[in-house]
């Protein structure tokens, strides 16, 4: 779908993700990491119907699995010994920290993995460009010079295989050809920048401040947004300060005490994407059915 | 507990951010731009032509060039930015501020010993590039062992260099050839044209 939480401002959207990553890293605990991967799933399919993530959940989930073994592996602290291996004991307390952390490691990419669908490379561009605009300036330039330096890279060997240059062979030798390559890429490539160079200076650049084409209007709706994650952010980050939605692995397991009012806000903030995409398609289902 | 993901997170964050800042206040003439953005795709397609030999990557290579050549700062600029830009096409994650940090910081340091002797011979360039090959492992093993397992310890420590030290290895011992044998040539090159363009770093 194109209306909804992907329509938002980016940076409504940029906050939004920055958000979420934040409380996901701080709130490791359960019922909060199940209550964000379960947001964010949903959203996934909401997004691209799950698309992106049929490609990567594989990554996701071995990168998680990854924490939750290195974990037990490492650590020997807690009270509760399940068993040894070799002679150092493995303990339930390190073996659900790893759990949990694994789990917060795949929602942290789930998160990733849906801000890189809604914050398209012109946002990301547009959020960059208003803070740092030489940094969004170079940023574009490499964005453009990637393509066209592969370009002139595959003109260079079409070149030196005519001449025979590129025998392949031995793994020392292939390395030294490919440098090669890169070698007259590199020269090619600085002396033609310099021409960009002076052509930017001949059409204007650094005569006065840069303006930028900003192709995104902040609505009503998206200052909505703004001032509700603003109004959610104060409570969640109080009560993580305070202690909420956190647990004490060692030495002992604490319990899994839920402080509703802080749950209740940080799910809606999980869920703000997934309500913003069904209230669109109501909407759409409104206006149609009056035509 | 487990406060030190956050605080990790946000602390790379704010020791990339004052290098951008730099960056945006600097004086800096159109020609040195537009070096810093083809120096920084040089080395986010650097992968390129090496694909078909794995382990080895030339972009560590370029950003220490460009760090002795250009000098600190923009030996930082154009690690950070290959980092960032290559991950535009691989896909963004939370390492990519490690990434940033870690390739920025091998560019900074190439950028602070430029001027001493030994770093404009062959093998004083070799070993920089070797130890700086385990470096970056090492600082990509941080976000790691510092978010994700706990207690710390010299055992999480030991046990994640353990099992990156393959790959450590042959970054070290590729940048160290790449250094070698081409590090005179690149240097001439990149002089070159800072020279011709009265860019004469900072």
């Amino acid at each position: 779908m194109t209306g909804g939480f992907r329509s938002l401002h980016p940076l409504a959207a940029a906050l939004y993700f920055s958000g979420l990553v934040l409380f996901v890293m701080w709130l490791v605990h359960p019922a909060y990491l199940l209550a964000a991967g379960g947001c964010l799933l949903l959203l996934h399919l909401q997004l691209d119907g799950g698309a992106a993530l049929g490609k990567a959940w594989k990554g996701y989930l071995a990168m998680g699995a990854l924490v939750a073994l290195a974990n037990p592996l490492v650590s020997t602290r807690g009270a509760t010994i399940l068993g040894y291996l070799g002679n150092r004991p493995v303990t339930l307390e390190s073996c659900v920290y790893g759990l949990l952390f694994g789990l917060t490691l795949s929602v942290m990419l789930l998160g990733f993995g849906a801000a890189r669908q809604v914050i398209t490379l012109d946002r990301f561009l547009y959020l960059t460009g208003t803070g740092l605009p030489r940094t969004a300036f170079v940023i574009v330039m490499v964005l453009r010079l990637v393509p066209l330096l592969k370009r002139r890279l595959r003109e260079i060997a079409a070149a030196a295989k005519t001449q025979g240059r590129l025998g392949g062979g031995k793994r020392t030798a292939r390395i030294r050809e490919a440098m090669e390559l890169l070698n007259t890429l590199v020269v090619w490539t600085l002396e033609e920048s310099l021409h960009m160079a002076v052509a930017m200076r001949a059409s204007g650049y650094g005569s006065g401040p840069r303006s930028t084409f900003a192709a995104y209007r902040m609505e009503g709706r998206d200052k909505g947004v703004l001032v509700l994650l603003g109004g959610l952010a104060l409570p969640i980050l109080a009560g993580s300060l305070w202690g909420r939605g956190q647990m004490v692995f060692y030495p002992l397991l604490s319990g899994l005490e839920l402080h509703l009012p802080h749950y209740g806000a940080f799910l809606f903030w999980c869920a703000l994407p997934i309500l913003m995409n069904i209230g669109e398609t109501l909407q759409w289902q409104i206006i149609k059915s009056k035509t | 507990m487990g406060h030190y993901l956050p605080i990790s997170f946000l602390l790379v964050v704010l020791s990339i951010l004052p290098f951008y800042l730099r960056f945006e206040r600097r004086n800096m003439k159109a020609e040195e731009i537009v070096l810093v953005a083809s120096l920084a795709a040089l080395g986010a397609m650097g992968r390129v032509p090496f694909a078909a030999i794995p382990g080895v990557q030339p972009t560590s290579f370029i950003v220490i060039m460009a760090g002795l050549t250009l000098g600190a700062e923009s030996g930082f600029v154009i690690g950070s930015t290959a980092a960032i830009v290559s991950n535009l096409f691989l896909g963004q994650g939370p390492w990519t501020p490690w990434q940033m940090l870690a390739w920025g910081s091998m560019g900074l340091a190439a950028g602070l010993l430029r001027r001493l002797p030994w770093m404009h011979r062959p093998w004083g360039r070799a070993a920089f590039g070797f130890v700086w090959g385990f470096l970056y492992g090492w600082i990509m093993n941080l976000w790691f062992v510092l978010g994700f397992l706990h207690p710390l310890s010299w055992q999480a420590f030991a046990g994640a260099f353990a099992a990156s030290a393959y790959f450590d290895l042959s970054h070290a011992l590729a940048n160290a050839t790449f250094l070698l044998l081409f590090g005179g040539k690149w240097s001439r090159i990149l002089g070159r044209v800072v020279r011709k363009f009265g860019l004469l770093g900072e």
